[in-house]
Formats: structure tokens, sequence, C-alpha cells
């Protein structure tokens, strides 16, 4: 629902490229559930903590010798879709057991702090559009890009952007 | 006015955000680490595959894609 309500707001962006990039992300996680369900992959052999971390420092020095906006760069991130995507794919047995009072609760406070953050981020790209004020309801994205120009901030914004993929793949279950 | 309304507010969701994240470190609170959550969270294959293309996505924006200021 998520990645489909982020589709329509490309679609309200004028974003051709986010719009692609948000329904082919909607279609492959519906197909998760529905037709591809029963197709596992065997993502364990691959989530090893040595050849991720090796794989981790190759692409920090690729990603951040290589120039923002650059034909180069969208090379990079199109060969690292499907090693992400194998990677997040594993097989398809799901906890039957319901999670504990503790993790439901913490789940609850998260999910309302995604949700208020999504809806103020929503508010300013809607309301910047509407008003044809941009610069009066600043997104994230405009707060961020300025820092991103120099090298400290693009090498700061590619070590933690890769530290958080690197913990959500190790993170999840190895199976 | 409106700018500084919006920046406050973001200012003030990542506090609430590090107050949560430090409040629920540990394993034996009321409330589940970010850690546990995941680890949870990400038995389904659907939640691993939304927030690791959605990891992706935040890389391709800010590197690939030109953000009109």
């Amino acid at each position: 629902m998520a990645f489909f309500l982020t589709a329509a707001l490309q679609i309200f962006r004028g974003a051709a490229g986010d719009t692609a990039i948000f329904v082919a992300c909607t279609v492959i996680l519906l197909s998760s559930g529905t037709i591809a369900r029963n197709l596992d992959f065997p993502a364990a052999r691959f989530s090893k903590t040595k050849p991720m971390l090796w794989a981790s420092l190759v692409l920090v020095i690729l990603i951040t010798a290589t120039p923002r906006h650059s034909s180069m760069m969208a090379v990079l991130f199109f060969a690292l879709i499907l090693p992400v995507l194998l990677l997040a794919w594993g097989d398809h047995t799901e906890y039957k057991r319901k999670a504990s009072l503790r993790i439901r609760r913490s789940r609850l406070i998260w999910v309302v702090w995604a949700t208020s953050l999504s809806f103020w981020e929503f508010a300013a790209n809607i309301l910047g559009q509407v008003s044809g004020e941009r610069n009066q309801f600043p997104t994230i994205s405009v707060l961020i890009d300025p820092i991103l120009d120099g090298p400290i901030g693009k090498a700061g914004f590619v070590a933690a952007w890769l530290l958080v993929g690197f913990g959500l793949i190790k993170v999840s279950p190895k199976k | 006015m409106t700018y500084w309304l919006f920046v406050i507010g973001y200012l003030t969701l990542l506090l609430i955000g590090i107050v949560i994240w430090v409040a629920t470190r540990g394993e034996d609170g009321r409330f589940a680490s970010l850690r546990e959550v995941f680890s949870r969270v990400l038995h389904y294959r659907g939640t691993r595959l939304g927030l690791l293309m959605f990891w992706w996505w935040i890389g391709w924006h800010f590197l690939v894609t030109v953000i009109h200021r």
C-alpha cells in the first residue's frame, strides 16, 4: 500500500522515472505474495558477513568516486538492484506464532513515527506543488541535497546509506 | 515562515525518533529494541523486499536523480 501511494505521489509530481520505479516495486511486491510466492532463492549462502563487508567496501569506493547524476552512477545502481532483490527474496516460510507484546508495542510506536514523517513529507510535497512555491514547503530531499554537493557530505551519505543496507541484510533471517 | 515550520517539524520528528530509539534500547524492557523489531518484521518476504527496495531508491534518488531545489 505504501509503495502504491508513493507511486501515486510520483505521478502527481510528474516524475516519470520515480513513477516507473515505484510501479515496478509495487508489481514485485504483489507478485512475491501471489504468483511467485513459491519461488524461493537461497539467500543465506550469499549473505555471509565477510563477502558482504568486502562488497560494501568496494561499493563505498566506487560510488564515492563516481560523479553524482552521471550515467556511470545510473549503471552502478542498475547493477545493484538484482543482488538486492535476490538477497531480500529468500524463501516464503514465515512466522506462524504471534509477535510478543514487547514487539507489538514497539512496532506500533515506529509505525506511528514513520507515518507521521511520511505525512509531513507528503504535505510539503503537495503544498509546494499546489502553491507553486516549492521553496516555502521544503521536502527532506530539498534539505539534504545541498549537503551532498561536497565530497565529505557525499562520502558520509554513501557510508551511512550502505551501513543501513548492510544492517538490513544482516538482521534479515538466514534462510 | 512556512519554510521554518516544515524544518522545525522535520527536526522534531528526528528528535522524537532518536528519543524512541534510545528509550527502547536493551532487551529486557517493556518495549522491544529497534533491532528486535527489524529482526521480527524482516521474517516476512514482503517487508524485506519493501524495505530493501526503498533503501535502494533512497540511494538512487540522491545520487542518480537531479533534485529540483
